[in-house]
């Protein structure tokens, strides 16, 4: 018994250049299946939740302007140190060093947001609050 | 014609061509070596400062100390609470940041050298003027 094996059917290459009918599922006007919702994301990584992603936006936003005080307070601290005349080399190095410490919550922010990845929040978090503790302008709090 | 056998490092069997230096890596390596070395005298400075201020502060306190005892004032001890962290952090922040920044992009690797500088600049004056102040005569 010959069993009934479908034809292949043979590309027809006219059909390239035709629009398609309301069949073919990417025509614009073709009925559309729903798609089902896919429960496993790559990687095991959680959907995205648009409230923790609001409350995270929150945190940054929180730790940005702690950072922007401690840059102030940098500023206002690093005026009150004076530089001992040790050449202009080591004067130029001083003013860059002045520099970059009152710079430096700042440079810690964005270098935090954009060297830790976005779907290590936990992991930004802790590296921002490093930053808060170390970088905080003791000399100002401190009253030196 | 040598066969080519799946090894730890080359699981696929494709050893490097003729044990020939890919020189694109090569530049890398360069590339990343020069930027380490420019940094890293950066940080030397940092570390100069911090000898040239332990040694002022040092020289003070053997002059200051002899005085204050004769006028009957408490020795001042030397604060080594804040200066050995200053002596020690050029070097922990530079050995962090390489650490860190050593299987990045060279992009990458400069940026989080610049964060370990600023970090150390500003924990730098923090503890100098902590220093000060331990040092200070009331």
């Amino acid at each position: 018994m010959a069993r009934d094996t479908p034809a292949v059917e043979e590309p027809d290459d006219d059909e390239a250049l035709s629009w398609g009918t309301e069949r073919d599922t990417t025509h614009i006007e073709a009925p559309v299946d729903e798609l089902e919702p896919e429960d496993d994301e790559p990687d095991g990584q959680q959907p995205e939740d648009p409230a923790g992603n609001s409350t995270l936006l929150v945190i940054y936003g929180v730790f940005a302007g702690v950072f922007l005080v401690y840059a102030v307070g940098w500023i206002i601290a690093v005026q009150s140190i004076s530089i001992v005349d040790a050449g202009p080399l080591a004067l130029i190095l001083d003013r860059f060093a002045q520099f970059l410490a009152f710079l430096s919550p700042v440079i810690w922010f964005f270098g935090v947001l954009l060297l830790v990845p976005n779907t290590r929040a936990r992991a930004r978090i802790l590296w921002l609050l490093l930053g808060v503790v170390t970088l905080a302008p003791w000399p100002f709090i401190l009253g030196y | 014609m040598t066969d080519h056998h799946p090894t730890a490092d080359h699981p696929s069997g494709d050893l490097p061509s003729g044990g020939r230096a890919d020189p694109g890596r090569n530049l890398g390596i360069i590339v990343r070596g020069i930027i380490a070395v420019l940094f890293a005298l950066l940080f030397a400075f940092y570390f100069y400062e911090s000898v040239s201020q332990t040694l002022q502060l040092s020289s003070y306190l053997s002059t200051q100390n002899p005085l204050l005892k004769k006028v009957g004032h408490p020795h001042i001890a030397f604060p080594w609470i804040a200066i050995a962290p200053f002596l020690l952090l050029p070097f922990v922040t530079y050995g962090l940041a390489y650490l860190i920044g050593r299987r990045r992009t060279a992009l990458v690797s400069i940026a989080i050298f610049v964060m370990a500088l600023a970090v150390l600049s500003a924990t730098s004056l923090t503890l100098e003027s902590i220093a000060s102040q331990l040092t200070r005569i009331v």
